[in-house]
């Protein structure tokens, strides 16, 4: 109890509170640039806070991870651009809702579900922490590789009108993840010779490419686009609204920091499969992907659920729950402060501010979403034409150059540009190719390695009851989701 | 000037031609093992790749009773203003190294925006001058991504 007084009289001073407030606003910032991703953005500020206490640090980075998570969602839904890649399926959904003038309203029903979604994470993060650590840890290849097809199973979901086309589009995913050197092997696929193939395309590039350009080839190829001005008001949802999507937004949010625990999964996933959850559990499914707020708000609680999801294993076994909570770690050894079992017992008022400063950087965030970055954003999408397509091009370019400091990634980017703009127009829907992408090296990795665990017999998966659970689950969704296009048939 | 294809049937060629080619690389990665293929760095590429050719069929079976959907190929002013983007990005691309980021920038704003319909040259100049320092600022300033810039070399 002491430790907890000590911790938020160290939170609660003002230049602590400043810094956690800046860390949040400079998160959104960039997060909501294309290219410029939460976790550029810790890693950067990390070398900030060299001079800073150990607490101020860490609640700075706290705030630009919670930041960076949320602010991706505003490109994505005003640009057709996910900031970051959790905030894919937000774009599903919220680019239709700006397209129809509803920018403002669509970013503040994302500014509210990720702001329950990450209360919501660091009040299971108090609560279970331990609890969830240990369940992540019976996690090996096979458990896996089970996740990963129940991931799988969401193109089903999410392929527009042809299930044949979103598996083609999936499995084209998982063949962009297969170039470069093979981590079990280590022999060179599909590199064509090019050195800087051998690490495989970057994720950002291609997803910047597939989504951002290719929606501007498109609007550039089109004869009839138009300005659509974008009502300002109603950007705080009603009550009415709230009490809609409060199912949608604790059911995601469970997922997200289920998910979020998981180390090397992440928010992408985490918001692939709370969008699949939520569209199974509509009465209108057929709606999602056409601009409906359950899409936003699924995809954005769960991302941002996922943050507490992530900061579990690192609180508890030192272990990172994905790239960011890595970078945190490191951070923290910087200040002293060694995460792990220990840390409870060494520095627990660390880990109350952790807790606290986690629920304050979303309280935070959600005042900045309200007030500023949805009036300020929203009014982007109605600059004209001649104005904004420059802009966002140039963003393109920017943005994937500074993923690896390569101009390669810029040519790799103008590439998946081209392809993406070539596979609208053959009917390929994009969502199941990045779903590929994301889950692509999870499923062969855990595949083989399963396999070589069991020395080629395949029935070891059933005797793993976490993987059974995962595909036994992802057969019942299937089944169901059939079930359910049977009876709106009839 | 225009020709036109079912789209089904253009889209299972182009998949079926794509999976050929993928089977054909992953043959040429070489082999490690000798019990268990699966382990090998060719098994995922192959598996993907006779997918990709069985679900091609598909298409092109679905898509046999709707030969009404096609794609017309014609070279509409629109879709010439898309490639010629597609060319300013890539020249684009290839002179910031050797002209720096703050030139290839403004001209590339400004040549953009004229073809998209800006007419005030004034405003041009200001709004390319106003987006390259802030994208200056914000990328090479504060986020220490080292773009080639002509200023920061000075």
């Amino acid at each position: 109890m002491d430790a907890f007084v000590l911790a938020q009289a160290e939170l609660f001073q003002p230049h602590v509170l400043f810094m956690l407030f800046c860390g949040v606003c400079g998160g959104i910032a960039v997060g909501s640039m294309p290219g410029l991703t939460a976790t550029m953005a810790v890693a950067i500020m990390t070398s900030f806070t060299f001079h800073m206490d150990a607490i101020s640090a860490i609640m700075t980075l706290i705030g630009v991870y919670f930041g960076g998570i949320y602010g991706g969602s505003i490109s994505a839904v005003l640009l057709h651009i996910p900031g970051t890649p959790s905030a894919v399926m937000t774009a599903r959904d919220g680019y239709p809702m700006a397209l129809r003038g509803e920018g403002g309203r669509a970013i503040g029903i994302a500014t509210w579900s990720s702001f329950m979604g990450g209360l919501i994470g660091m009040i299971l993060l108090m609560l279970f922490a331990p609890l969830i650590s240990k369940f992540a840890l019976r996690f090996s290849a096979p458990e896996y590789f089970a996740l990963a097809v129940f991931g799988l199973s969401i193109v089903a979901s999410i392929s527009d009108k042809s299930l044949t086309r979103g598996l083609i589009a999936a499995l084209l995913g998982i063949l962009i993840c297969l170039s470069g050197v093979d981590p079990m092997t280590g022999m060179a696929r599909f590199t064509f010779g090019l050195p800087d193939l051998y690490s495989g395309f970057q994720f950002i590039p291609v997803m910047i490419g597939l989504f951002g350009l290719s929606e501007i080839l498109t609007q550039l190829s089109s004869q009839e686009y138009r300005f659509v001005a974008q009502k300002l008001t109603k950007i705080i949802p009603s009550w009415s609204q709230i009490k809609q999507l409060n199912v949608t937004i604790l059911r995601s949010a469970l997922i997200g920091v289920g998910i979020g625990a998981l180390p090397g999964t992440g928010g992408a996933i985490a918001s692939f499969v709370a969008y699949n959850s939520a569209r199974n559990n509509s009465n209108k499914p057929e709606k999602f992907g056409q601009g409906v707020p359950q899409g936003i708000a699924a995809s954005e609680a769960a991302n941002n659920a996922s943050c507490g999801g992530a900061l579990m294993p690192m609180l508890t076994l030192g272990i990172p729950g994905d790239a960011i909570t890595a970078i945190l770690i490191g951070a923290l050894i910087l200040h002293n402060v060694q995460p792990g079992p220990m840390l409870f017992v060494s520095n627990p008022e660390v880990v109350y501010s952790i807790y606290t400063g986690g629920i304050l950087a979303s309280l935070f965030m959600a005042t900045v979403g309200f007030l500023l970055a949805a009036r300020l954003f929203a009014r982007l999408i109605s600059f004209p034409r001649y104005v904004l397509l420059p802009i966002i091009l140039i963003l393109c370019i920017v943005g994937s150059f500074a993923v690896n400091n390569s101009l390669f990634d810029v040519y790799v980017m103008i590439g998946f540009g081209v392809v993406g703009y070539i596979a609208k127009n053959l009917g390929i829907p994009l969502t199941p190719l990045v779903l590929g992408v994301v889950l692509g090296p999870i499923l062969e990795e855990n595949l083989r390695t399963a396999i070589v665990m069991s020395q080629g017999e395949f029935i070891f998966f059933l005797t793993r009851p976490i993987a059974v659970f995962f595909i036994l689950v992802t057969v019942f969704s299937l089944c169901f989701q059939k079930w359910k296009a049977n009876r709106r048939m009839r | 000037m225009s020709y036109s294809i079912p789209r089904s049937y253009l889209l299972s060629g182009v998949i079926l031609i794509l999976a050929g080619f993928v089977y054909w690389e992953a043959e040429n990665i070489p082999s490690l093992t000798t019990d268990l293929s699966v382990v090998d760095a060719a098994f995922f590429p192959t598996a993907i790749a006779i997918l990709l050719a069985v679900l091609a069929l598909m298409v092109a079976w679905q898509g046999r009773n709707n030969t009404s959907d096609r794609i017309v190929f014609t070279l509409t002013p629109a879709f010439r203003k898309a490639a010629l983007f597609v060319g300013i990005m890539i020249a684009y691309a290839l002179a910031l190294p050797t002209v720096g980021f703050e030139l290839s920038s403004l001209t590339f704003l400004m040549l953009t925006m004229w073809l998209l319909g800006m007419r005030s040259k004034v405003l041009a100049v200001v709004l390319s001058v106003m987006v390259t320092s802030l994208i200056y600022i914000i990328f090479i300033n504060l986020m220490y991504v080292p773009i080639p810039s002509l200023l920061k070399n000075l």
